[in-house]
């Protein structure tokens, strides 16, 4: 009986099978053949790709490392012990149906074919697949994957010879081995489930019942999998055995699975049970994405339908319960192996740092399946060939039982068992002469190694000065000093310049040699990490761009510099080959210069000012006339001879720009003035006009008898000395000039309980987490809240009274002060309207003095006045001489009647209209905090301070916002004080020593007339003035009005424009509602000619007609500049650090790469402008190459500020000169030519521009930032607190006289309307915030970045979520009154929905929402284009998230832009009210 | 007949068995693989001596001298240890993102991410940074499940990977519990990147050959150039405290771009060092502190 198949094999019906006679209608092998060629086919597919492309294919990830193939593993050697055990064990122990040694040998067949593939699936899973004889050669065996490999391994040589062995039927070895191999394949590795086991970190994993688990599955899995091997070979004589066999293992099979399940559920019960137990994964399992594997395959295909298929009769039931018993087993495997790697122990690992493989999320893909089909087609394979063997040496060596061994056969055993030693031992030998190199090699490591190892050591660099360039960054505008590091020319590694105060504090000793400062990298932000990455941006232009479509088609052609520049000169029908424009005419620059007479624009420019100044309108109408004849020969180059105040032509030329640092800013605003036009405008509005406008409109200093004079520029707090500050609206770990140099300056001060901050914001920054109270105030409502403060302040007699009654310098000096304010001076009342301060003469107080302006303009000085005692005295504010000290609360009248009030008298009668619950109330804060912050603020003496930034400025009322909370530090009295308001000062390159004057510009025309955006001038001054509302807004106290640039076009107002130059700036990105931009870019008519200047083609230039290359801030020239909070005299260099990307050409027969200067050169070189060319800035001095301007202006930073050379910086030695040229070896001539450098700068600067160069720029020491308790560079002047050039101005769209001091003002539109219209319906307040990984429309480009938000998302708080119905993750398009559809239109049959996800958060404020700005772009390597015909695609990581810029609010006024702030300027970004709607996807 | 199969099969398994178990057991009390030790670890480091100590100093230059201080001793008498005071930690990413350009890191691998966590409800939130490195455990269970040896710790204390060792079976990032070791799948931040783009020197655009990708990196001071396959693509990566930079006298890049000075970095058996000092003065915990790794970073809270 046990020998009925070897006796039968070569008989008459070889293919007679048992299974054949049970299920007699099905074509099996057809069948099985059929699976294996689809098998083969798929999985070879699978493979070729696994070794083509990696692991890439693959969904495992390092969170999720093992997938399906390591299931497959451990499934195919569960299946091979399972049917090993049981075959063997009822072999040994003489079972009927398992007695046979063919039996046997199938069942070892079926482990190899098993095991084999398990072993292929775990190879192809290596990271390093050619490394995989090191588990067998240089094994750990503390590692269960080496002890398992080993286990396995001996488990196939075991068996194998078992298997040989079973032929040779008086082996006395064949049932030691056999036990032997029992115990490796099952009992010694526990059927792996120790691997898991001993894996700590995965708390499913980490259970001794997991082995037990494993073993109860293999049984199962084997079992079942042997009934149907068995089946499968049975032949039909042998029916009774094979029928004995298959009634056995169901048996064994069914137990098996029932013990299994019994162990699963005790596994499950402990979770379910004890929820703090491993549950995560057990809930995965349960209801996870993958929760039909558990149900459905687990229970049902391999649990409930085998059960049922076993408990019938039919040997077919059985045979298919085996079947989905050993298919659906790997379920088992899977439930075990994905959800316990699938939790995590460190809650928020993968929102860290985002990236597909770092998920916990795990799909296997088309290529793991594939490459598993090729599993069971070797599989087969292994089976099918193993079967003829077996067959083959059944014939040859097979006998009967009890049969004598056939003589030749121990021979034959013997002579196999030598060729099975000898080849273990070549085998082994080989391995030993393969491993001695190896460990050869091991042992002759260096001995100054890290790793000892065949790898030779390689040199770090990067430390190395030779490889160090000192720069300055300008990922965002903060602008920390960086050092470049370079790897064979090639900037690889980015940190902070430890010269530069902003990395270190304190920063290094300027007179460190650069030798000790390569060895110390100071800190920097992530971008500025990731900022090779903007000039390694594969999208760099390197060729001159132009347009090949229409305006925003994204479609060009490369053409040369030379034509470029000539066909913006010359102009023409340039665009014919675009359809629609092909009779269009282009004006060029050269006719557009209409006026280049130097004196005839002098002349212009002062009848001009006359007219401006006449204000009788007859007069002025008169004054008109007498221009038009006077000038009556060049009307012609006026833009409106009936309008002359509208200026030349040339105006019809504006030169714009984002951002713009000097030294190219020198360059880009003297090309402007050369081609004789006002309108040079920037983006300040953008960011913080009113901040800037607001403090300009404070410094303003009483000079000639009138107020003039105020800078451009702002005060922060002396982070470093401040022991308390509130930060409004600044969120500086992030954005706000603030993270490196900032950060330093209060976390230590904050951790040691030094210092106190409090952040008034309406979302809770990172900022905010270290707060010592967090005011959640409402958008748009900061003045209040200071307001509230500021009530609290006089209530509690908090103010600095001794500070407020200096009314001048010499009162201020007298009291300990540097500055002083208008806070004492009288304000003259009509009405209850307060207007101008009193002149003391005119109220007969004084008597007028002749006085002469520092300009040297005689005036007539008529003093102002103040109360002393109650007596009304004159006082001159600049006096320095005799100290006044005026009364504080003044509200009466003068000897002759006239009512006045003191302006602090002013401000507290506005700080009294509420009550400072009231204003808490309208802030949206609790009473309680404003108290306790207002309590701080007074009882830190004079290091407290209000921080502000862009928060409380880009509001319609953004100008007295910011007036507010610089009027509370003025009632604090912290001006130049350690630990109060600062204001930055640098180093002066333009010449102020004398050494090269950079300023002097021979024979340029003056530019006259009113700029595009209407500023710097009084709208009732002009010859435009037609009553109000005006058509657009005018901007007497602000310029750099970036909302206006574009739109004005649009309305071709005051004039219209001919040609635009734009540099790096995106309004179309960057501005709220830019969108109306686009349009307006978009029309040839109303803008003839848009030359743009991109690195890449960016979200603005992509409208441009023509785009120059630019260099990056890697390449390039520039001086940084400094920030308010910087107490040192700064002056941050950018210099280049990389060869240009861009091509280069000729100008003025140099070579120069193609960059924002080569462009300006090069047409200053074809128009002969002024100011340019070899005697660019006078005789002997050239300006035909962008050094001839740096290296001079280096030059003059080196030297110093005194004509006596006393402040000049050492000489570089000889060493730092060497490390100066090395370190720029890699430089092309164009940009670095040492002889060139030092002809320009002369003998005797050149060590000394080395000097500079080498340490990134020039900074005073740290130890000279304060001198006492002050400041060592203060301000040291007026501040109006009560602002009466403010006062005297009035807006343009209500004629409504605006107000000189701090007040809380609505959101109004530019007609002054409340915006509740475009509220209805929409009831989310839309602000948006800054993470530290991106800066606007810069930094999508480095991908380094990207995986700190992949996506920003729309932040809402879960209050508002649940009232309209929004989830978590939901995707929802934002839309407003202004743009219902929610949607950009970006060009000519293009938009893009503003649609993101939305992200449920605490963070904000219930009613607002918030998203980071930087994403959803649609340019900057974001979108497709075509370049000369051939499409070039965009990076689909770039375009992710939302940018809900074209939600904000349209002024229902001006219609084409944002609502503005009237005053000062800003754009309102946070005003706006906007809905979520949410979009199906 | 019986009798000697059973004694047969006894000899057999005990064999077996023993030989196991010694395996194990040898593995379990081997040594490391072969470090450097002793004098030849010692380093003579420009110690900032042209730089003068001062008060009030950035820390970043007093860890600086301790450093070459620590350096000056074999390697067994170091050990590294780092501080991360969250209360200073402003959640920047800096850390992060300078590791990743320090040592080169393609995209889904990360040695050191900083999480974030919302806690609390409006108005009362407060958001939690625990920036997240190696632990450098003294207990590593990364080590053990390595099958080939490829991963051990110094005798300064940092575990570290044999690149041309290791596999690339992934083991030890499953035995991780704060999954500090990620895989390098072999991916290129600049692959796929402005496709169609016409390439070399003459085309409209850079194009994605972009110079940096292909630089070497210096991890355990060696160069590594994954271009072409070459390891560390397929390996097991993971913080090794900058090891290469130490040699140079240089503090891990996380420690020196900490913009919040939150991150302190020295030898834990110098008594002066800035480490020992918040050691012993704060309250400091570590991270997982129940599953037994002993870890040697340590965080103020």
């Amino acid at each position: 009986m046990r020998s009925g198949y070897q006796t039968r094999v070569g008989g008459n019906d070889p293919a007679a099978s048992f299974l054949d006679d049970l299920v007699p209608f099905l074509p099996w092998r057809r069948l099985l053949w059929a699976v294996w060629v689809v098998a083969v086919l798929l999985g070879a597919v699978g493979l070729v790709e696994r070794l083509h492309a990696g692991h890439l294919p693959a969904g495992y990830g390092s969170y999720v490392p093992w997938g399906l193939w390591v299931a497959f593993y451990f499934h195919g050697v569960g299946i091979a012990g399972g049917a090993f055990v049981l075959s063997v064990l009822g072999f040994l122990t003489g079972q009927s149906g398992f007695r046979s040694r063919e039996s046997l040998r199938v069942a070892i067949l079926l482990s190899f074919a098993a095991i084999l593939p398990s072993f292929l699936g775990v190879w192809l899973d290596l990271g390093r697949m050619e490394r995989a004889y090191r588990i067998f050669l240089s094994p750990s065996f503390t590692s269960m994957m080496a002890f398992n490999a080993w286990m396995y391994g001996i488990f196939i040589v075991v068996s194998g010879l078992g298997w040989l062995l079973s032929f040779r039927d008086r082996s006395e070895w064949l049932k030691p081995l056999l036990t032997l191999g029992v115990f490796f394949s099952i009992l010694f590795p526990s059927q792996s489930g120790s691997f898991f086991g001993v894996v700590d970190a995965k708390t499913f994993w980490h259970s001794a019942l997991l082995p037990m688990l494993f073993l109860a599955s293999a049984v199962t899995a084997g079992g079942a999998a042997l009934l149907v091997v068995r089946a499968l070979v049975g032949r039909a004589s042998d029916a009774g055995e094979t029928d004995t066999a298959l009634r056995k293992l169901r048996i064994v099979t069914l137990v098996a699975m029932i013990v299994y399940f019994i162990f699963e559920f005790a596994e499950f019960s402990i979770a379910l049970w004890n929820p703090n137990s491993h549950s995560p994964a057990i809930r995965l399992i349960l209801t996870g994405p993958y929760w039909w594997v558990f149900w459905i395959v687990h229970l049902g295909l391999g649990g409930a339908i085998p059960l049922l298929l076993f408990s019938t009769h039919s040997r077919t039931a059985w045979i298919l319960a085996g079947f989905l018993t050993a298919v659906a087993f790997i379920s088992a495997r899977l439930n075990v192996l994905i959800p316990g790697q699938a939790v995590g122990e460190i809650q928020g690992l993968q929102e860290a740092f985002q990236h597909p493989r770092l998920t916990y999320i795990y799909h296997a893909t088309w290529m793991e399946y594939f490459v598993g089909l090729l599993f069971l087609a070797f599989g087969m394979a292994v089976f099918f060939v193993g079967s003829r063997v077996n067959r083959i040496l059944s014939v040859r060596w097979g006998g009967s039982p009890g049969e004598p061994e056939p003589a030749g056969g121990a021979g034959d055993m013997k002579s196999r068992r030598q060729v099975l030693a000898g080849g273990a031992f070549l085998g082994a030998a080989g391995i030993q002469a393969l491993a001695r190199p190896f460990g050869a090699r091991a042992d002759s490591g260096d001995p100054d190694s890290i790793l000892i190892g065949g790898r030779p050591d390689g040199s770090y660099d990067l430390c190395d000065p030779d490889h160090i360039l000192y720069s300055a960054c300008l990922q965002c505008n903060t602008g920390c000093g960086i050092k470049c590091k370079l790897q064979e020319g090639v900037l690889t590694k980015i940190d902070g310049n430890p010269y530069n105060p902003w990395t270190l504090l304190p920063h290094l000793e300027y007179a460190t040699h650069p030798d000790q400062a390569a060895l110390v990298d100071g800190s920097i932000c992530p971008k500025g990490h990731a900022g090779l990455q903007t000039a390694y941006d594969p999208y760099r232009l390197r060729k001159v761009l132009k347009r090949a479509g229409k305006r925003g088609e994204n479609r060009w052609i490369t053409i040369p510099f030379d034509q470029a520049i000539e066909e913006i000169c010359e102009g023409g029908n340039l665009f014919r080959h675009v359809p629609g424009e092909e009779n269009r005419r282009v004006e060029g620059l050269r006719s557009l210069r209409a006026l280049v007479d130097p004196a005839v624009s002098k002349e212009m420019e002062g009848d001009v000012k006359a007219i401006w100044d006449e204000k009788d309108p007859d007069k002025k109408r008169a004054r008109v006339e007498a221009f038009q004849s006077k000038h009556a020969g060049r009307l012609d180059c006026l833009i409106d001879p009936a309008h002359p105040d509208l200026g030349p032509k040339n105006n019809q030329i504006v030169v714009a720009w984002g951002r713009l640092k000097d030294g190219r800013g020198d360059l880009y605003k003297r090309f402007a003035s050369a081609l004789g036009t006002v309108n040079a405008h920037g983006h300040t509005t953008v960011c913080q006009g009113s901040l800037y406008f607001t403090c300009k409109a404070i410094s303003e200093q009483y000079e000639g008898g009138k107020f003039t004079g105020g800078k451009k520029f702002y005060w922060q707090a002396d982070t470093e000395n401040s022991r308390f500050v509130l930060f409004a609206g600044a969120n500086l770990f992030e954005a706000n000039y603030g993270p490196p140099n900032r950060a330093v300056r209060l976390t230590e001060n904050l951790a040691s309980g030094r210092t106190r901050i409090a952040v008034a914001d309406p979302r809770f920054s990172k900022l905010a987490s270290k707060a010592w109270k967090w005011l959640p105030l409402k958008p748009g409502t900061d003045a209040a809240l200071a307001l509230g403060i500021m009530r609290w302040i006089f209530d509690h007699d908090g103010y600095d009274a001794r500070f407020l009654s200096c009314a001048n310098r010499a009162a201020a000096r007298e009291s300990g002060e540097t500055c002083w304010t208008t806070a004492t001076l009288l304000v003259e009342v009509k009405d209850g309207v307060p207007g101008k301060f009193v002149r003391a003469a005119d109220h007969g107080l004084a008597t007028p003095e002749e006085r002469q302006t520092s300009e040297g303009k005689t005036y007539e000085e008529k003093f102002l006045t103040v109360m002393v005692d109650g007596r009304p005295t004159a006082v001159d504010p600049n006096d320095d001489e005799r100290p006044v000290w005026g009364d504080l609360f003044v509200d009466g009248t003068l000897p002759d009647g006239t009512s006045v009030k003191s302006g602090l008298q002013i401000l507290i009668e506005e700080a009294r209209r509420h009550s400072v619950e009231e204003w808490a109330e309208i802030a949206g804060v609790d009473p309680d905090d404003v108290k306790a912050v207002s309590r701080e603020l007074v009882s830190n003496g004079k290091a407290a301070a209000v921080d502000i930034h862009r928060g409380p400025a880009q509001h319609t009322n953004g100008f007295y916002n910011v007036l507010a909370w610089m009027t509370v530090n003025m009632l604090l009295g912290n001006f130049d004080h350690k630990g109060g308001m600062i204001k930055l000062t640098t180093w002066d390159h333009k010449g102020k020593g004398g050494l090269f004057n950079l300023e002097q510009h021979p024979g340029k025309t003056t530019a006259f007339g009113v700029s595009s955006i209407r500023h710097g001038v009084e709208y009732e001054k002009t010859t435009l003035f037609e009553g109000y509302p005006a058509k657009r807004n005018w901007y007497p106290l602000s310029s750099d009005i970036y909302e206006e640039i574009i739109p004005s076009i649009g309305d071709a107002y005051p004039y219209p424009v001919k040609a635009l130059f734009f540099y790096m700036g995106a309004p179309t990105y960057a501005l709220p509602a830019g969108h109306t931009n686009i349009q307006i870019l978009q029309d040839t008519e109303k803008l003839p000619l848009f030359v743009a200047s991109d690195i890449v083609i960016g979200p603005t230039s992509m409208y441009a007609d023509y785009i120059f290359p630019d260099l990056s801030y890697l390449e390039r020239w520039e001086f940084q500049g400094s920030h308010p909070s910087m107490p040192v005299k700064v002056q941050p260099v950018r210099q280049p650090v990389i060869a240009p990307i861009p091509e280069s050409c000729t100008v003025f027969g140099k070579t120069v790469p193609i960059c924002l200067e080569a462009m300006i050169l090069a047409i200053a070189e074809r128009l002969g402008l002024p100011g340019f060319g070899p005697e660019g800035f006078g005789p002997g001095m050239p300006l035909e190459h962008p050094d001839d301007y740096y290296l001079r202006a280096l030059a003059n930073l080196a030297f110093g500020e005194k004509p006596d050379g006393s402040q000049n910086v050492p000489d570089a030695d000889e060493r730092e000169r060497e490390i100066f040229l090395r370190a720029r070896s890699h430089l092309p001539e164009s940009v670095f030519d040492p002889d060139r450098w030092r002809r320009i700068v002369g003998e005797r600067m050149w060590p000394k521009v080395v000097y500079v160069l080498n340490r990134g720029g020039r900074f005073e020491d740290h130890a000279k930032a304060y001198k006492g308790n002050r400041v060592a560079h203060p301000y040291g002047a007026l501040l109006c607190l009560y602002q009466e050039k403010t006062a005297s101005t009035i807006h343009a769209g209500t004629g409504r006289r605006n107000r000189g001091h701090a007040a809380f003002l609505p959101v109004q539109d530019f007609h002054g309307r409340e915006a509740d219209d475009l509220r209805r319906g929409y009831d989310l307040h839309l602000i948006t915030h800054r993470t530290i990984s991106q800066t606007k429309s810069r930094t999508i480009a480095n991908p380094w970045l990207t995986p700190l938000m992949p996506e920003n998302g729309v932040l809402l708080h879960p209050e508002d979520a649940s009232r309209l119905g929004l989830s978590s993750g939901q995707r929802v398009r934002v839309v407003s009154a202004t743009n219902p559809k929610g949607e950009w239109p970006l060009g000519p049959g293009v938009s893009r929905p503003m649609e993101s996800r939305v992200v449920l958060t605490q963070t904000v404020r219930p009613g607002v929402v918030s998203f980071a700005l930087g994403f959803g772009q649609w340019a900057t390597g974001a979108s497709d284009f075509v370049v000369d015909g051939t499409p070039i695609k965009g990076e689909a990581r770039r375009a992710a998230g939302i940018h809900a810029n074209a939600a904000m609010w349209v002024d229902p006024a001006l219609k084409n832009t944002c609502m503005v702030d009237p005053v000062g300027g800003s754009v309102s970004f946070y005003d706006s009210f906007v809905r979520l709607d949410p979009v199906e996807s | 007949m019986d009798r000697r199969r059973f004694v047969r099969t006894g000899a057999l398994l005990g064999a077996g068995v023993a030989l196991s178990a010694g395996a194990v057991i040898k593995d379990r009390l081997s040594p490391p693989p072969k470090d450097p030790t002793g004098e030849e670890t010692v380093r003579n480091l420009p110690d900032l001596q042209k730089i003068p100590a001062r008060e009030g100093e950035d820390p970043l230059l007093r860890m600086q001298r301790e450093l070459a201080r620590a350096m000056a001793k074999p390697v067994e008498n170091r050990r590294w240890t780092m501080v991360i005071d969250t209360r200073k930690c402003v959640g920047c990413d800096a850390c992060t993102i300078g590791c990743v350009a320090e040592n080169k890191l393609p995209p889904g691998v990360v040695y050191r991410p900083v999480i974030k966590e919302e806690l609390g409800s409006f108005p009362n939130v407060k958001i939690r940074f625990t920036p997240r490195p190696c632990m450098q455990c003294d207990r590593p269970p990364c080590v053990v499940v390595c099958p080939v040896k490829a991963t051990w710790k110094r005798p300064d204390g940092v575990v570290v990977i044999h690149y041309d060792k290791c596999i690339g079976c992934r083991y030890c990032l499953t035995a991780c519990p704060y999954g500090a070791r990620t895989s390098d799948f072999g991916l290129f931040y600049s692959s796929g990147v402005a496709e169609g783009a016409p390439k070399g020197a003459n085309g409209p655009i850079l194009g994605s050959d972009v110079p940096y990708e292909s630089a070497p990196s210096h991890e355990y001071g060696k160069r590594w150039n994954r271009k072409r396959h070459g390891s560390p693509v397929g390996n097991a990566r993971k913080c090794h405290f900058c090891l290469h930079r130490l040699e140079k006298g240089l503090l891990p890049v996380c420690v020196t771009t900490c913009i919040g000075r939150a991150t302190f970095f020295g030898d834990a058996s110098d008594p002066k060092s800035l480490v020992t000092e918040l050691v012993t003065k704060n309250n400091v915990q570590t991270l997982l502190a129940h599953k037994g790794t002993e870890p040697q970073v340590f965080y103020i809270f």
